[in-house]
């Protein structure tokens, strides 16, 4: 299981500027290139394991997509990440430094699922409190505060206690005090679930702009759509193990359909087609042709036409992540299956 | 850049303010010395004029010398008891509670030991508890000093036992918000401090009754739950020397049921300080290895 989840290293990896203010951590002159590293992580309650293996591997400045259904075991792998829990067994290192390590912290930034602030303080408190509990200075901190507020669009508000503040303005005050001493490696828990339209794309473009600025970002999401948006990778969980991880663009490539619309589809036009791949008549005017790439579709167009038959539609379909997640799942519960 | 300890203690003293611990505090203790006050003046009122209207060949006790320090001794008996259980309200579903609702997890995530939460914790509330109990202290010390003119002899020691008290109590509630969920802990740490409180009085019971079995058994109960020890320590410095030889001269059984007229064994003390200590240890132990 182990072996198929360390992806083949996305071509993107060490592109982006580099902003690791950790290098500092080790003493050591050269970084590991990646951010979070693990190795058969574990974590069981009595009988109950909440996660079974977790290895895989982060890359400085991506933005890593952890996907699952509800109860496969990400907010376990997170809490183990932050040192919020430990693990039962395994290993891992994060910033360089062992999970749940003070100093690397330091440069960590959490926003959780369910989290809650003290309701009587003002959004700028909130955000100036995290800021002293992550060690900046007054005069830092002075900097830093209205910037974060400004960056999650709560400046208007900043003076307004958080009870007055509305489910997406709370989440943006989350993200605040997760980015307000700038961490190099950001931890966000379902951060867009709770949120309209408009306030997942002010999410998604924070995280944007995050990775921009070289940081990394471990997002924790069931919403596959809006994952399919910002990530560099994903890894798919399940069960408290990763079933599927590599670079979104990979895992999306896969097969290239074309979906076909004629006039009528006839043996003579479907034993032509085959020439560029499988054909499957869905109907007698609708057929599906499995191709090496989406760059045959002119010569499948012309073959068509110069049959005499009339072509109506001709569309590659695009693989979504909503089906290689459901594919991923569904093998790992076939896999189940099979074995007693 | 302050210490995370100062840093936690500073935020759980100003979470009380914001949300009017402070105010309730004030208000109730305000209420309490005004009810104290009361009584107490309708008290000496009534046994100046029972004084004067005996018969000046009578012998008795003089009562109107007798009411100021047991009153006070019992006033601050008083207080003793409600700052406990003010001082466990606080401390029990501080973790256990913080941790439930979501809000410990952000902090725990920082750059900070857990220890470090424990302790911020514990000191933050303590200045709560001791503000409390030291200003419902002096007010009442100053009602009864302007009413009757008393004033007990060593107020600081006593004050100061009082206040090790709630470092005490403190100490255990946040050993069990370490350990239990709110609602366990409040039940284990309610009934531990009922448990010294009855042990307190069958040690002075026994003592009255001279029986062995008794006050080893107070011992016992006083060893695993030292607060109420601290009580007897402080109201031993709150009665006047005359007052103490006239309890330790008279037949058994005539001494106050709920105060020491003995000074408390050193060792005594030391332990209950031992105890405030590991309790923090503890708390700070289960704390750090504890999944949140």
């Amino acid at each position: 299981m182990a072996a198929s989840t360390d992806g083949p290293l996305p071509s993107q990896v060490g592109t982006n500027p580099r902003n690791y203010g950790g290098a500092d951590l080790t003493g050591q002159t050269e970084q590991s290139e990646w951010a979070i590293e693990t190795e058969g992580l574990r974590k069981a309650y009595g009988r109950f394991v909440a996660l079974e293996d977790l290895t895989l591997r982060v890359a400085h400045g991506e933005v890593f997509g952890f996907l699952g259904p509800n109860g496969a075991g990400k907010t376990t792998a997170l809490k183990i990440l932050l040192g919020l829990a430990a693990a039962t067994s395994g290993s891992g290192r994060v910033l360089d430094r062992p999970v749940g390590d003070r100093a690397a912290r330091r440069h960590v930034g959490y926003l959780p699922e369910h989290f809650r602030f003290p309701d009587w303080l003002t959004g700028s408190e909130l955000v100036d409190i995290h800021g002293r509990l992550a060690g900046l200075s007054r005069t830092e901190r002075r900097e830093r505060v209205p910037q974060a507020l400004a960056t999650v669009g709560l400046t208007a508000a900043a003076d307004k206690q958080l009870r007055t503040y509305s489910k997406g303005m709370q989440q943006r005050v989350g993200l605040a005090q997760a980015i307000v001493h700038r961490p190099t490696l950001v931890f966000l828990d379902e951060p867009i679930s709770a949120l309209d339209p408009l306030g997942r794309r002010d999410v998604r473009n924070l995280i944007t702009r995050l990775r921009d600025e070289g940081v990394t970002v471990f997002l924790n999401s069931h919403l596959l759509s809006e994952v399919e948006l910002v990530c560099d990778r994903v890894a798919i969980v399940n069960h408290g193990r990763v079933v599927r991880a590599g670079a979104l663009a990979d895992l999306l490539a896969g097969e290239h359909v074309l979906r076909l619309t004629v006039d009528s589809a006839t043996a003579e036009l479907v034993a032509t087609l085959r020439a560029w791949g499988a054909v499957e008549c869905l109907d007698e005017r609708e057929l599906r042709i499995v191709t090496s790439g989406p760059e045959v579709a002119p010569a499948v167009a012309a073959a068509v036409v110069a049959q005499g038959r009339q072509l109506f539609a001709l569309i590659p379909e695009q693989h979504s992540l909503e089906e290689v997640f459901l594919g991923a799942l569904g093998a790992a519960s076939d896999a189940e299956d099979a074995t007693p | 850049m302050s210490h995370p300890v100062i840093l936690v203690a500073e935020l759980t003293i100003r979470e009380a303010a914001r949300r009017r611990i402070f105010l309730a505090i004030i208000l109730l203790s305000l209420l309490y010395v005004a009810l104290f006050g009361l009584g107490f003046g309708f008290l000496i009122q009534e046994v100046a004029r029972e004084e004067a209207a005996r018969p000046a060949t009578e012998t008795a006790p003089q009562a109107a010398m007798l009411v100021p320090p047991i009153m006070t001794t019992l006033g601050i008996y008083g207080l003793n008891l409600m700052a406990g259980g003010a001082a466990l309200f606080l401390g029990a579903g501080t973790l256990a509670g913080e941790v439930a609702s979501g809000l410990m997890q952000v902090v725990a995530a920082r750059p900070l030991r857990r220890g470090d939460i424990v302790v911020g914790k514990w000191l933050g509330l303590l200045v709560i508890a001791t503000i409390y109990m030291a200003g419902t202290f002096t007010l009442l010390l100053l009602v009864v000093w302007v009413l009757s003119g008393y004033v007990p002899p060593l107020p600081l020691p006593a004050v100061g036992l009082l206040v090790l008290e709630m470092a005490l109590l403190l100490a255990i509630a946040l050993l069990g918000s370490a350990l239990f969920s709110t609602v366990t802990n409040g039940i284990v740490i309610f009934m531990l401090y009922g448990a010294a409180w009855i042990g307190g009085f069958i040690e002075q019971i026994g003592a009255a009754l001279r029986s062995d079995l008794m006050v080893n058994l107070g011992i016992v109960v006083s060893l695993l739950m030292p607060s109420d020890v601290l009580w007897r320590a402080a109201s031993f410095y709150l009665q006047p020397s005359w007052l103490l030889l006239m309890q330790n001269a008279a037949a058994a059984g005539t001494g106050l049921p709920f105060a020491a007229s003995t000074p408390t064994a050193p060792a005594m003390l030391i332990w209950a300080g031992l105890y405030t200590v590991a309790a923090l240890g503890g708390a700070i132990a289960v704390f750090s290895h504890r999944d949140l």
